[in-house]
């Protein structure tokens, strides 16, 4: 079964005045365990559409399936957040309690779980996030990528089957990025939906699959290195290409042809050392 | 200055909504004294209660000490506009008399205790265990199709947010000061003035985050109707019932004095 199957999805934040759509006809399918980077320019409509997934925007036109759920039909919405969690930019703006624990548990006393299961489940979720023994921690005292990982830890408690990181990194420090990206791939290999959206290219590169927008459009959906290595569509989607794509590109340049274009660091390094 | 402080003292195994209780039969206490007695009983009180609290006198001085400026002014607009009867000095309207400095003394008292005691509250509650006991205890207004689990999250989700707005507050303030804003001289029309352009982007910034907030609880399954019934289940332990009696002890030896 897919995680996501939606087609025809349009979305218009003020159709009545004559706006213009922030999603235009999207046909979207993600598939159950995937880890999908939507990436896009500011205002390519991403985060509209992944609030499509859990049904935090009403779906105007269209039909989306999550989870073998009808995001259509309104009496599912709840259940369908249960479902598919979502982790927010600002951790700040997601913590309802001053203490960890008390903030972990909001989201299941919302789901009316057992007072004698609470306790488990919160262990269970700080260890998933590896923040084991901060039950008692206020979460606006840890740094940024442990407010994330607090924030994250509240959406993993419910259990959820697909995940959804909205610009999750944006407002962290490259050590708090690399905390949050580690915990994705991380949740990808135990076999979760991993649905990232994210305007950075180099956090994509991470992906299984990417799905490019471009100004309320999908412009290309398929791997990274179908993707992220072509220029024209790169270019199309406002956004510049990898840091190892570029490198490629200018050393073709300079007379100097490598293998295969790299899409990593790593694999650009590897070419490089082809050469000699 | 509004903030948990985590501890294990009694008040902090106490329930939220034995704390709230002990706390209104103490409001009363506090706004019906008038005697020195009266004042006597309430130092002995408070007193008591900070040490069972387990906060510090350091502390607690602490949070008196920020709000000197606020006691000064009540205290001297009382001394010298409340009665000018038996004057010791008299210029113009302004009067000191012995009834002016009873008045301001006693409204400055009156105003420490409320502030000692709900630092009290505060400091041994958390927001969550507030909102709870507060839903219990709104319970009745139901009556009346007043949802109070929406009444209770809204306050203590404006409690949570004190802290980071004040951080915002000050960024902005900062950010303000080094294009050229001056906030410490000037007249005072010209001060006031300079306070807008921090207000209006705090303002907007909480709105923000309002927004943002709505949807992270909307995401983890929040519902207006179902709104969380955490201490419904009511069992009552011997050191809540003593609590209680105890101040409502000292609310009505205070209505005796």
């Amino acid at each position: 079964m897919d995680a996501v199957d939606g087609r025809g999805i349009y979305y218009s934040y003020d159709a009545d005045y004559g706006d213009e759509p922030v999603l235009k006809n999207i046909r979207v399918l993600i598939r159950k365990g995937e880890f999908t980077a939507v990436l896009g320019a500011n205002g390519s409509g991403k985060t509209t559409l992944a609030r499509h997934f859990n049904a935090l925007n009403d779906l105007q036109r269209g039909q989306l399936i999550v989870d073998g759920m009808n995001v259509a039909d309104a009496s599912c919405h709840w259940e369908l957040r249960r479902h598919v969690g979502m982790v927010f930019q600002n951790p700040d703006n997601q913590f309802v309690s001053s203490f960890v624990e008390e903030d972990l548990a909001f989201g299941l006393k919302n789901y009316e779980t057992p007072e004698r299961e609470i306790p488990q489940r919160i262990k269970k979720a700080l260890a998933a996030v590896s923040m084991d023994g901060y039950e008692r921690y206020s979460p606006h005292e840890l740094s940024g990528g442990q407010k994330q990982r607090i924030a994250l830890a509240a959406v993993l408690v419910l259990e959820p089957d697909v995940i959804l990181f909205d610009e999750a990194t944006s407002m962290l420090d490259p050590g708090g990025r690399l905390e949050v990206m580690g915990q994705m791939k991380k949740l990808h290999r135990e076999g979760n939906t991993v649905v990232m959206i994210t305007h950075d290219i180099e956090e994509a590169v991470e992906a299984e699959k990417v799905i490019l927008m471009s100004r309320g459009n999908i412009l290309a959906c398929g791997t990274p290195h179908r993707v992220l290595t072509d220029r024209t569509l790169l270019e199309q989607a406002e956004l510049l290409p990898p840091f190892a794509v570029q490198m490629y590109y200018d050393l073709k340049e300079r007379g100097v042809c490598l293998a295969q274009c790299p899409l990593k660091r790593e694999e650009l390094v590897e070419e490089l050392c082809q050469l000699n | 200055m509004g903030q948990y402080m985590p501890g294990n003292s009694v008040f902090h195994k106490m329930r939220g909504t034995t704390k709230l209780i002990c706390f209104f039969w103490i409001l009363t206490a506090v706004l019906l004294t008038d005697s020195a007695a009266g004042f006597f009983l309430l130092f002995l009180t408070a007193g008591a209660s900070i040490a069972l609290a387990g906060i510090g006198l350091r502390n607690m001085g602490k949070t008196i000490a920020r709000l000197k400026v606020f006691f000064s002014v009540i205290f001297l607009m009382n001394l010298f506009f409340f009665s000018p009867e038996q004057a010791w000095w008299s210029c113009w309207i302004f009067h000191i008399s012995p009834a002016g400095f009873e008045q301001g003394a006693g409204v400055v008292m009156r105003v420490v205790f409320l502030l000692v005691f709900s630092r009290i509250l505060i400091a041994t509650t958390t927001p969550v265990e507030l909102t709870g006991a507060l839903e219990i205890l709104l319970l009745p207004l139901g009556v009346f199709g007043i949802s109070t689990g929406e009444l209770a999250m809204i306050l203590s989700v404006a409690v949570q947010f004190i802290p980071i707005l004040s951080k915002e507050a000050d960024q902005i303030r900062k950010a303000q000061i080094a294009r050229g804003a001056k906030f410490e001289s000037g007249h005072l029309r010209d001060r006031a003035k300079s306070v807008l352009p921090v207000v209006i982007p705090v303002f907007l910034a909480a709105f923000r985050r309002a927004d943002e907030l709505a949807l992270a609880m909307e995401a983890r399954g929040y519902r207006k109707t179902k709104a969380q019934r955490k201490q419904c289940k009511f069992r009552v332990h011997v050191r809540d019932v003593q609590a209680v009696v105890l101040s409502c002890a000292v609310c009505i030896t205070q209505i005796l004095l």
